[in-house]
């Protein structure tokens, strides 16, 4: 669906044709649901909250503006939202920060050399601010654009960029340290 | 371009001494992407959605008004519109040819394959309060379909034995299960339900609902709301399409006074004779079929979830078995099935016959005549308790139906074998509440055998009986007319 027709729907649906919202479900379930299980690794709560998500963007869609905010950051965002509020409610007493990282259980992978790759993976993120992480997460797993990211996270297209970019030679910089200390050792 | 080099693209653009890194931020970057997890989606989980998505919407879309202008597709100056609430409403388009951007939310929903949404056991109720049979050949399409012999009396104890005769002298068929044992291990069944409605724009159904006419004014009439409209098509061998949103259902036919009626012409039965339709006119069966689906592609029909069309052709049984075929009938409307499946289970008629898209084909004019049941896929599911004797089904399919034994009249019995039985859903209709619900409860088909070796007046092709315990066992009488059931 080109983004000229995603408009076309969405202004129908506003207009009262709300079926169509399904075109709209069919077009980002999986995005949704990758989002979320990016960050919640627990297949029914997933589930639970990508159907909440949708059913907040069906009963909510006459509230979207447009003009230039492109429409999946319009959903991103509530979906980034609704983990935020399942997180409150799971365990209030937490800095919200601490839920953007990548998920303990990351070392999934039946390749061993793969689970220490991504253990130290893991370990170099760590160096990162919640905010660098959240930026790298989206835009490298949940393929977002910067202008996407930036409508969600309520900060400039240029500003994510910056963002990203440092984060990503600070991995850089400390993943030629790990280098070359693991060739010194060999 | 792949996702790597887009994003160092994308640094390089910000930063070029990016480039100097190039390999570190490679290593990287290629590091995160092999990271991210491998996310499998329940795709039952996706279908179940979208189900209760669409029904939010269309509960939603009932209770919303739009503020907008509707701005109909078609030249409004060319529209005469006559509203009748909850009756019809006769609209007159001057269409464009529909375009992926216009499809409306109506054609999205007859589009889809089957969706079904799981509701918990026993979800609709009692499946018992099944009044009359279903839909088309029921009963067995003619003659006196097979049954088991019942004397008088088991009918109805205190009932006079005596009985007034049908008019027409027909075989006794006994059905007889020839077929090989079947283990029933399931104490569960799903039974299905259609998820009925179809929706129009809420704007234009309010413009409708506040039409004055003068002798009667609409807007008097509150929270009145469209129920069905009828398109008529007035031109030579135009259309009637009649839809009805409540039902979820369209159905096609000809506009007859557009349709040519030569035997309107006859006042006798000479005239009659001359326009009646001769065997070698009857076209075979692939041609048929290029009609019907040429009409469902001009039209933009869809037969998505149908299976293969097929042409119903038990008329020929009665014509083969005929002595003098000059007497016999030849069908002057041929009909073309799409068949139904629901989960990939084919869904029959209680008469045996299979149910789905139906289309009617005009012989004469080589044209489709109507088309019927188009409805939406979408279904609802329920457990309910399974029969697992096997003796209790095969003694109602010998019965030949799973409601009554009909009593056999003097003369010979023939017996008529039943072969190993299939499993398919049947379409039965249940009225709760004051609806009329489609319901497709499993079952199990038995094939007839011998259809066509000189058995006169049995077309029956299928006995079916239904897997649901809470429907069987519950047979009841025939409605003759006995003498002492005046009483």
């Amino acid at each position: 669906m080109s983004p000229e027709q995603e408009q076309v729907i969405i202004s129908k649906i506003q207009n009262g044709e709300l079926p169509l919202f399904t075109d709209i479900y069919d077009h980002y379930i999986k995005q949704i649901y990758g989002f979320i299980f990016n960050r919640i690794r627990h297949k029914e709560t997933t589930e639970d909250l990508t159907s909440v998500v949708f059913f907040k963007a069906l009963n909510h869609i006459g509230t979207y503006k447009g003009g230039g905010a492109p429409f999946a950051a319009w959903l991103y965002t509530i979906a980034r939202n609704t983990i935020i509020d399942h997180y409150r409610k799971a365990k209030p007493q937490d800095p919200i920060e601490d839920f953007w990282d990548l998920a303990s259980d990351i070392n999934i992978e039946n390749d061993a050399e793969k689970n220490i790759q991504l253990a130290q993976l893991q370990k170099r993120m760590q160096t990162l601010t919640p905010r660098q992480r959240e930026v790298v997460t989206m835009r490298v797993w949940d393929n977002l654009s910067h202008k996407e990211i930036a409508s969600v996270l309520g900060i400039s297209e240029s500003n994510s960029k910056v963002v990203f970019s440092r984060a990503v030679s600070q991995l850089g910089e400390t993943g030629i340290v790990a280098l070359i200390l693991l060739s010194l050792t060999q | 371009m792949d996702p790597l080099n887009n994003i160092l693209n994308e640094l390089y653009q910000l930063d070029p001494g990016l480039k100097n890194h190039e390999p570190a931020l490679k290593k990287i970057i290629a590091e995160l992407l092999a990271s991210k997890p491998h996310i499998k989606i329940d795709e039952q989980f996706i279908k179940t959605l979208r189900t209760k998505l669409s029904l939010q919407a269309d509960s939603l879309q009932t209770h919303t008004h739009s503020n907008g202008w509707f701005k109909l597709p078609y030249a409004v100056s060319a529209i005469a519109v006559i509203v009748i609430i909850g009756a019809s409403t006769i609209l007159y388009f001057n269409r464009t040819i529909p375009t992926p951007e216009n499809i409306s939310s109506n054609n999205q929903q007859l589009q889809e394959k089957n969706t079904i949404l799981a509701l918990g056991k026993n979800a609709f109720g009692s499946l018992a309060e099944v009044p009359t049979n279903s839909g088309r050949g029921s009963g067995g399409g003619g003659g006196n379909a097979a049954s088991s012999y019942m004397a008088p009396e088991a009918i109805n104890g205190d009932i006079s034995t005596k009985m007034i005769a049908p008019d027409i002298m027909q075989p006794n068929y006994r059905f007889v299960y020839r077929g090989e044992p079947v283990s029933l291990s399931d104490t569960e069944v799903t039974v299905y339900r259609r998820v009925k409605g179809l929706t129009v724009p809420q704007s234009l159904a309010n413009q409708i609902a506040k039409v004055n006419f003068g002798i009667l004014n609409s807007n008097n009439f509150s929270q009145a709301k469209l129920d069905s409209y009828t398109l008529n098509q007035e031109s030579d061998f135009g259309y009637s399409i009649m839809v009805n949103l409540s039902e979820g259902t369209i159905n096609i036919y000809q506009n007859w006074s557009k349709w040519p009626q030569p035997q309107d012409n006859c006042n006798n039965e000479a005239c009659a004779a001359t326009s009646r339709i001769q065997l070698e006119q009857i076209p075979n069966d692939d041609e048929v079929i290029a009609i019907a689906q040429n009409f469902l592609k001009e039209k933009g029909i869809s037969t998505q979830g149908y299976g293969t069309p097929f042409v119903q052709n038990d008329w020929r049984i009665q014509y083969d078995q005929m002595p003098d075929k000059a007497e016999a009938y030849i069908p002057e409307i041929l009909n073309v099935t799409f068949p139904l499946s629901i989960g990939d289970v084919p869904v029959y008629y209680e008469g045996g016959q299979k149910a789905g898209l139906n289309i009617n084909v005009d012989v004469r004019n080589k044209k489709v005549s109507a088309v019927m049941e188009i409805t939406n896929q979408r279904f609802e599911s329920s457990s309910y308790a399974a029969v697992t004797d096997f003796e209790e089904i095969k003694r109602l399919a010998e019965q030949g139906n799973f409601r009554y034994a009909t009593p056999f009249q003097q003369g010979t019995i023939t017996d008529i074998p039943l072969g190993t039985p299939s499993k398919g859903l049947v379409k039965l209709m249940q009225y709760t509440d004051g609806k009329n619900n489609e319901l497709f409860v499993p079952a199990l088909i038995f094939p007839v055998e011998n259809l066509s070796r000189g058995n006169p007046y049995l077309y029956q092709t299928h006995v079916i009986i239904p897997l649901a315990k809470e429907l069987l066992g519950k047979e009841q009488p025939p409605a003759y007319i006995l003498e002492k059931s005046a009483r």
